[in-house]
C-alpha cells in the first residue's frame, strides 16, 4: 500500500502540473480537493478519472463517484488497490 | 442603425432559413446516436458521411461556410467584392480535424477565412471570432460596432462549425455530453448533444430597398463571469449583466432564446441570471433538442430561426423539456405558442467564462426610422493614447515559468495553464505593473485579443492524446484550452474582471485591424488589447497594450507599428 500511495502521489503531481510539489509534501489523508490541501478543482477531478482508467483500468462511470473516491490518496488508494484491472 | 439584409441556414435539416424554419415547427430533428472509439455513446446532428469530404480546394468546413454566405449574399443582393463589405466568421475550431493528418497550416482558421473571402473577391482581411460558444453573438456585435463606426457599410456575419472526433472526445471527457437527446431546462437533463451547420446573416447600415421583414440590431453585450474557465457563474453574473446592459422592456419581449445546452450548470445559471434580470415570465425556450449545439454557428443559427419565428407570430417549444429542473424562476416554452410581440433576446454563455446577449427588434414601418448619424472611429483622439502602456514578450526575454517566478509568484494556477494562457497571462501581468499614473485606477478593464495560431500548440498535445485509438484517453484539462478565448478568461478571473472579453483570429499580425477592433470594443474604462500568438517554444510573441476608452484608433495602430518595428 505504501508503494501504491508513492506511485499515486507521483502520478497525480505529474498529470495535475502541480509544481514545485513533491510526493513528501502530500498528506495522504488529507482533502484533495477544496480550499485545504492541494486544493484541486473540477477539471482535476476529471483529469483524476482519466488517470484512473489509464492506469489501473478502473473506468467510472458517473463523475459524482469520483467525490468518495477523491476524498484523499490513502482513500484513492484503497479504492484502486480494490478495484484495478491492470 | 444597423439592419439586417439577409440570411441563410445550412444545415442537416435544409439548405435555407425557410427550410430549416418548416422543420423546427414540423418538429424533426437530425439528432442520431454514434459512438466514440472507447464504446461511448453520444447523441449527435451530423451531416450525413456522403455530403462530408474535403475538396481539392476548399475543406467540408470552408464548403458549408461558401454555401450558406452564398445564399444569403444573394438574397441581400449586395456585391461581396466591394471593399465596404466585410466579413466575420464566427467559429470555434474550423478545421481542426486536419491535425490528425499533420495538416498545421491547412487547420489554421486563418487560412480557411481568408479562402471564403478570396472566394468572394472581397479585398478586406477577414476576421475570425474565436470566443467560445458565444462566438455567434460575439461576431454579430463586432459586426454591429463596425458598420456603426463606418469602417464598413455591409457585414457578413458567417458562423460554422463542424464535428470531429476531436470536439466529440473533449466534450466527452468533460462528461459534458448526454448519450441520449439532451432535454434542456428539464430535471432529467444530463448533458448536451453537439450538431454541425452553417448560419450566416447580412447587417446594413443602410435601409433595404426591398424586404419584408426588416430587423434591427436594439442592442448587444458581453460579460465575463471571471469565475472559471469552463464552470458558468453560479449567481449567473456575466448573464445576468449582459441583459442589464440591454435595458430590455419584459412587456416587449417575445421571448428569450437562451443558450440551453442541456447540462446541469448552464441551465440553472441562465435561469437564475434571467430571474435576476426581471425575465421570469417571459417565455424562453432552447433549440438544442433540434440542432445540438453548433457552437461557432449556434448564435447566428438561434438568432436567425428565432427572426423567423417572430415573423410568424410563434414561440417555438423546448424539445426534450418536460418539468422544470433549474432553480431560477422561469416560464420555459415547453410546446410551440403564439406571439404578438415584435423583439426578443438571444442570450449566450461558453468556456471561458464568457456571456453575451442581444436584443432584436423587428422594424416598424420605414417612414418612422431616423438612421443615426455615423461617428467614425477616427475622429476622436485624445491625449490619453500618446502615453498607452505596453509590453513585449518573445523567447529572448526568458523562459515564462521563470518570467511567471520573477514577476508574479503568487498564482500557482499559472502551472496548469497551457503555453498561450501562460504567455498572455504572464504578459498581462507585466503590463499592469507597467502602467502608467494616469490610467484609471478601478479594475474594470476589458480585454481583447488576437492572434494567428488560435490555440494550435495546445490542440496539438490534445490531438496525441486521442491519436492512438487502441490507447484512447482524452485530456479533459488539455480540452478545456483548446479554445484561444480561454486566455482572456484566466486574465478576467485573475484581475475580478466582469467585463467584456473576445478572441480574434486574423491570418496574420495586422496593426490595423487590430487597433481598429480594440478602439471600438474600449466599453469599459480601458483595455487590455494586442497580440497573443503561440506556435511553440521558440516561436511565440505578445504585444499587449492598456488602451484607455476613447483612445483613437490610429494611435493603437501607430504604438502597435512602433512596438513591432
Amino acid at each position: 500500500m505504501e508503494e501504491l500511495i508513492l506511485q499515486l502521489k507521483k502520478q497525480i503531481i505529474e498529470v495535475l502540473n502541480l509544481e514545485d510539489v513533491h510526493p513528501e509534501d502530500i498528506d495522504e489523508n488529507a482533502p484533495l480537493f477544496g480550499n485545504e490541501g492541494l486544493g484541486l478543482d473540477s477539471i482535476d477531478a476529471l483529469e483524476l478519472i482519466v488517470l484512473m482508467e489509464k492506469n489501473y483500468g478502473i473506468r467510472l462511470q458517473d463523475p459524482n463517484q469520483g467525490k468518495e473516491i477523491f476524498k484523499s490518496v490513502a482513500v484513492m488508494a484503497d479504492y484502486i488497490s480494490k478495484n484495478r484491472t491492470k | 442603425m444597423v439592419i439586417k439584409l439577409a440570411d441563410n441556414i445550412y444545415s442537416p435539416l435544409g439548405a435555407t432559413t425557410r427550410a430549416n424554419y418548416d422543420a423546427v415547427m414540423e418538429g424533426r430533428t437530425m439528432l442520431r446516436q454514434y459512438s466514440l472509439p472507447d464504446g461511448s455513446l453520444y447523441t449527435a446532428s451530423l451531416f450525413p458521411e456522403e455530403e462530408r469530404h474535403d475538396g481539392e480546394t476548399y475543406t467540408f468546413f470552408e464548403q458549408l461556410c461558401i454555401v450558406s454566405a452564398s445564399d444569403a449574399i444573394a438574397r441581400a443582393d449586395i456585391d461581396p467584392s466591394s471593399d465596404r463589405v466585410r466579413f466575420f466568421l464566427s467559429t470555434t475550431k474550423g478545421n481542426v480535424y486536419l491535425l490528425a493528418e499533420g495538416k498545421e497550416e491547412r487547420a489554421l482558421l486563418g487560412t480557411s477565412a481568408t479562402l471564403i473571402c478570396r472566394h468572394f473577391g472581397n479585398p478586406n482581411p477577414p476576421v475570425v471570432i474565436s470566443n467560445a460558444c458565444i462566438s455567434g453573438v460575439s461576431a454579430q456585435i463586432v459586426a454591429m460596432r463596425s458598420i456603426e463606426a463606418g469602417l464598413c457599410d455591409t457585414a457578413v456575419v458567417i458562423g460554422c462549425d463542424v464535428q470531429s472526433e476531436f470536439i466529440i472526445s473533449g466534450f466527452q471527457c468533460l462528461h459534458a455530453l448526454s448519450p441520449d437527446p439532451c432535454r434542456p431546462f428539464d430535471r432529467d437533463r444530463c448533458g448536451l448533444n453537439l450538431g454541425e451547420a452553417a448560419a450566416t446573416i447580412v447587417y446594413s447600415g443602410q435601409w433595404p430597398a426591398t424586404n419584408g421583414h426588416p430587423w434591427v440590431v436594439a442592442a448587444g453585450a458581453m460579460c465575463n463571469d471571471a469565475n472559471h474557465i469552463s464552470g458558468p457563474s453560479r449567481t449567473g453574473e456575466g448573464s445576468y449583466r449582459c441583459l442589464q446592459a440591454l435595458d430590455i422592456n419584459p412587456s416587449e419581449i417575445a421571448f428569450v432564446s437562451v443558450h440551453g445546452t442541456s447540462t446541469l450548470y448552464n441551465d440553472e445559471m441562465e435561469s437564475i441570471a434571467l430571474e435576476r434580470a426581471g425575465l421570469s415570465d417571459v417565455p424562453l425556450f432552447s433549440l438544442k433538442g433540434i440542432y445540438g449545439h453548433t457552437m461557432g454557428a449556434a448564435g447566428v443559427l438561434e438568432t436567425i430561426l428565432s427572426m423567423q419565428a417572430v415573423e410568424h407570430g410563434v414561440v417555438f417549444g423546448t424539445r426534450g423539456f418536460e418539468h422544470v429542473g433549474v432553480s431560477g424562476k422561469v416560464t420555459v416554452s415547453a410546446d410551440a405558442r403564439t406571439t404578438d410581440r415584435h423583439s426578443f433576446v438571444k442570450l449566450m454563455s461558453g468556456f471561458g467564462g464568457c456571456n453575451a446577449a442581444m436584443l432584436f427588434k423587428a422594424c416598424p414601418p420605414a417612414e418612422e426610422f431616423v438612421t443615426n448619424a455615423q461617428s467614425p472611429v477616427s475622429s476622436e483622439s485624445t491625449q490619453a493614447g500618446s502615453t498607452l502602456t505596453r509590453i513585449r514578450l518573445t523567447p529572448s526575454d526568458g523562459d515564462l515559468a521563470d518570467l511567471y517566478r520573477t514577476h508574479v509568484g503568487d498564482y500557482p494556477k499559472f502551472f496548469k495553464m497551457d503555453p498561450l494562457a501562460r504567455l498572455g497571462f504572464v504578459a498581462s501581468e507585466m503590463l499592469k505593473k507597467l502602467k502608467s499614473e494616469n490610467m484609471a485606477q478601478d479594475t474594470s478593464y476589458g480585454v481583447l485579443l488576437f492572434n494567428r495560431s488560435s490555440s494550435l500548440a495546445d490542440d496539438k498535445a490534445y490531438q496525441a492524446t486521442i491519436a492512438d485509438h487502441a490507447n484512447f484517453f482524452p485530456s479533459p484539462s488539455l480540452f478545456v484550452y483548446t479554445l484561444p478565448n480561454i486566455v482572456t478568461g484566466e486574465i478576467a478571473i485573475r484581475n475580478h474582471f466582469q467585463t467584456e472579453t473576445n478572441f480574434m483570429v486574423l491570418d496574420s499580425l495586422r496593426p490595423r485591424v487590430i487597433a481598429e477592433q480594440a478602439a471600438l470594443a474600449a466599453q469599459h474604462s480601458a483595455m487590455i488589447t494586442g497580440w497573443v500568438d503561440y506556435m511553440d517554444d521558440s516561436h511565440y510573441q505578445a504585444i499587449l497594450l492598456m488602451v484607455p476608452q476613447g483612445t483613437a484608433m490610429e494611435t493603437i495602430e501607430e504604438k502597435i507599428n512602433q512596438i513591432i518595428q
